[in-house]
């Protein structure tokens, strides 16, 4: 056997539980998971039907790992898969989310999902899926930087920082003794600024105790979802639960991303082999129950707003009835899709849909279901509470022209939450509530300055690649997208152009 | 001849299904002993969703399925797989219960009928003939022997099982021959209005699927008492059935109920798949 087949068969040993042995012996073949499949039912072509996959995995499985299987194959009377084989079909493994809707059609509740993972986790150990760039380049950049989009800490801290001063508001950086560490996933500080500026006014206003790391700036929840990469994932959990010991937190707050809900909810404990040990608090549950508490004041909006499940947060973690809690006080008019909750269909963005450039025709044509969900509601905004989805959705209702050109029509569950905030400060006049932390109030100014953002990029500036960062965030799209609406920040961004080309000024 | 041919046949089939189920059922043992990950979700979740109750997660997966889809989309095909159910889960404990029940009586001494001669009290244990009173146990002289008393009561849901099963395996049948097997026929919602997939007519259901059909109809005769022998028809395409049962999709009936139990323990944590 080819050293890579080989590796790719040690994988699928080394990872496969009990419940995967199940999954693979009980499988029927009866194809009746296709039924729930979006990528197949939107297309029709058997290469996207989820036993596609499972099948190259049962055929590994009884060829190489059953004694009926390994003696009926040195008979030659089965032909076990070859590494041409597992190499034909690995694209597959990538078109799909693994968003386990099939689970719900299969008459024995088996979990494709499962072998899917129990696959691409095949792939990347036997180093098969570095034949796929964008793969390669999440598992380096995780490898290397700790970041999957590969930007480096003071590239967030400068980019993050660059908004939050340009609105004037403060971030407690590394408060030891805070009640919660907020980590942001890499994809929330990589595409999405009001991450960086809408959640951290909602924390703010309601007085939440709370410290980013200046250490951890990627949840490294792609290296579990995409790559699947058993050993680097566990690495990512371990270092963000060392920065949560180093602060001396409480909690872990999860933000919303589908990714690390479920990682943080179900997928820790088998990477680490253990329970994760901070208590998770979700940030819909926290602003829920600071929205009950009078905390977090809101004003119901009148928009007509639906809600997208993600998948990976409700399907696969449960978190559905809290997110529609959520709407029930900030919108007089939500409207459901249908299908709903666990039966929704995907966004077909997440775990590498949307991250793999070659899937994009594929993911757009696909989300014709998604479109119609959409359409059929008749709603004027789609939210949902998970970062890719929503990149996904509102590539979707471009595309299907749901919305108007330049309009954005979907956003994160958070920014909806931000609108009914501000309208309810603004009507009692206390809307400053937004710009200062808990954590830095009445602080003094050596503290200040050592936990603020502001105090960050001052540090940033001794850095002896500082001129390198300026030029970096000159040419970042997500800046320039930005100042399309803040144009101020090219008057901070010129701040830090005369601080590089003067660090001693 | 058949008989004889049972007798031969029947210890080679026995020997064959129990390794089949042994290796099959040894992985599973073998993963447990030797693959057990740590699996389970976040003990300390705040707003983690609510245990979702047994019976409630129960329900989810076994009915679930049936309604958010095999209902729309192809409803010949997902009631006759109900009703076949019933009967194929009805039919095998009677079985099961009839095979416990001869064990128990030749353990303890006693006669059992000999089916060919409709003798009541005979010493035959040839595996032809318990074999008839196993897979005849819905005939009078087999019933009265096993059950006593309770026979009609006994007959009565077995009888019940049948028509189901006569009219499941019908359904199934026609939907394997038409290639509407899997397939889409009508809508499953109106995001997917209008999608419809082929179905497909695979080479083992379909010989699974005739055996099955052989056998229903046989034990149907055979209760009627219409042709005579033919209970040992109907035993010997059980026979067949034991054959491939540890070697084709048939073996779902043993790790379903293990799929079944992992899935629904997924469900009360809210994880589904």
């Amino acid at each position: 056997m080819e050293g890579e087949l080989k590796a790719f068969v040690e994988s699928l040993e080394r990872n496969m539980t009990p419940e995967d042995v199940i999954t693979l012996e009980a499988c029927m073949d009866c194809k009746l998971c296709g039924h729930a499949c979006a990528w197949y039912l939107a297309t029709g072509d058997e290469k996207l039907h989820p036993t596609y996959k499972t099948k190259l995995i049962r055929d590994v499985y009884h060829s190489y790992m059953t004694l009926e299987g390994r003696v009926a194959t040195a008979l030659g009377l089965r032909k076990a898969p070859t590494l041409e084989d597992v190499r034909e079909r690995m694209q597959s493994f990538w078109q799909c989310t693994a968003c386990g809707r099939c689970t719900l059609t299969c008459p024995l509740g088996l979990s494709t999902r499962r072998v899917v993972r129990l696959g691409r986790a095949a792939y990347t150990d036997a180093g098969l899926s570095r034949a796929n760039p964008t793969i390669k380049s999440i598992i380096e950049n995780t490898e290397n930087l700790r970041h999957s989009f590969g930007l480096t800490i003071p590239q967030v801290i400068g980019r993050v920082g660059l908004f939050l001063q340009n609105e004037g508001i403060e971030v407690p950086v590394e408060v030891h003794g805070a009640d919660l560490l907020f980590v942001c996933p890499a994809a929330g500080n990589t595409k999405i600024p009001d991450y960086g500026i809408k959640m951290v006014k909602i924390l703010n206003a309601a007085g939440v105790s709370y410290t980013v790391s200046p250490r951890v700036v990627d949840t490294g929840t792609e290296i579990d979802h995409i790559a699947v990469h058993h050993k680097l994932s566990r690495v990512m959990l371990e270092e963000w639960e060392a920065e949560a010991d180093r602060l001396g937190v409480k909690q872990i707050l999860l933000v919303e991303c589908g990714c690390d809900v479920r990682t943080l909810y179900a997928e820790a404990s088998e990477a680490l082999g253990r329970p994760l040990k901070y208590p998770v608090v979700s940030v819909d549950a926290l602003m829920l129950e600071l929205i009950k508490d009078g905390r977090l004041p809101v004003e119901p909006l009148n928009t007509r707003i639906t809600l997208h499940d993600p998948c990976y947060a409700t399907r696969l973690s449960g978190l559905g009835e809290i997110f529609r809690e959520i709407l029930s006080y900030v919108t007089t008019d939500f409207v459901e899709m249908t299908p709903n909750r666990e039966y929704n269909y995907c966004c077909n963005g997440g775990a590498g849909g949307m991250r793999l450039p070659e899937n994009t025709e594929l993911r757009r044509k696909i989300s014709v279901l998604k479109a119609n969900q959409i359409k059929l509601t008749g709603a004027e905004l789609v939210t949902t509470p998970c970062v890719v989805c929503s990149l996904s959705l509102e590539d979707t209702c471009n595309v299907y022209g749901l919305a108007q050109p330049g309009e954005r029509m979907v956003q994160v569950l958070f920014e909806v939450v931000y609108d009914a905030m501000e309208q309810a400060l603004a009507r009692r006049g206390e809307l400053d509530r937004m710009y200062m932390p808990a954590e830095l109030i009445g602080r003094d100014p050596d503290f200040f300055d050592a936990h603020s953002i502001g105090g960050r990029m001052a540090m940033l500036a001794h850095l002896p690649d500082f001129d390198k960062l300026v030029d970096w965030l000159e040419q970042d799209p997500i800046v320039k997208r930005f100042a399309a609406t803040h144009p101020s920040v090219m008057d901070q961004l010129r701040g830090l152009r005369e601080l590089a080309e003067c660090p001693n000024c | 001849m058949l008989i004889t041919l049972l007798d031969i046949v029947a210890p080679i089939v026995f020997t064959i299904f129990l390794v089949g189920l042994g290796l099959r059922l040894g992985r599973l043992l073998k993963a447990l002993l030797f693959r057990q990950h740590f699996r389970g979700v976040t003990p300390n979740f705040i707003g983690a969703p609510p245990r979702m109750p047994l019976g409630a997660a129960l329900k989810a997966v076994l009915i679930g399925p049936f309604a958010h889809f095999h209902r729309k989309s192809n409803s010949l095909w997902g009631y006759g797989l109900i009703a076949y159910h019933i009967a194929i889960i009805t039919e095998v404990t009677g079985y099961t219960l009839s095979a416990l029940i001869l064990g128990a009586r030749l353990l303890a001494g006693q006669p059992v009928p000999d089916v060919a001669r409709h003798l009541e009290h005979s010493y035959n244990t040839s595996p032809s003939n318990l074999l008839a009173i196993i897979f005849g146990n819905g005939e009078a002289l087999q019933s009265h022997f096993l059950f006593g008393s309770l026979a009609p009561v006994f007959v009565g849901v077995t009888w019940v099982a049948v028509g189901f099963a006569v009219v499941g395996n019908m359904a199934l049948m026609i939907t394997l021959l038409l290639r509407r097997s899997s397939a889409i026929v009508s809508d499953m919602d109106e995001a997917s209005r209008g999608v419809r997939v082929a179905g497909r007519r695979p080479w083992d259901r379909m010989l699974v699927r005739t055996l099955i059909f052989c056998i229903i109809w046989t034990e149907l005769f055979a209760r009627l008492e219409l042709v005579p022998g033919i209970v040992f028809v109907h035993a010997a395409l059980g026979l067949a059935l034991f054959t491939l049962f540890p070697f084709t999709y048939l073996f779902h009936i043993v790790y379903g109920f293990f799929a079944i139990a992992v899935a629904t323990r997924r469900r009360m944590v809210g994880t589904i798949a």
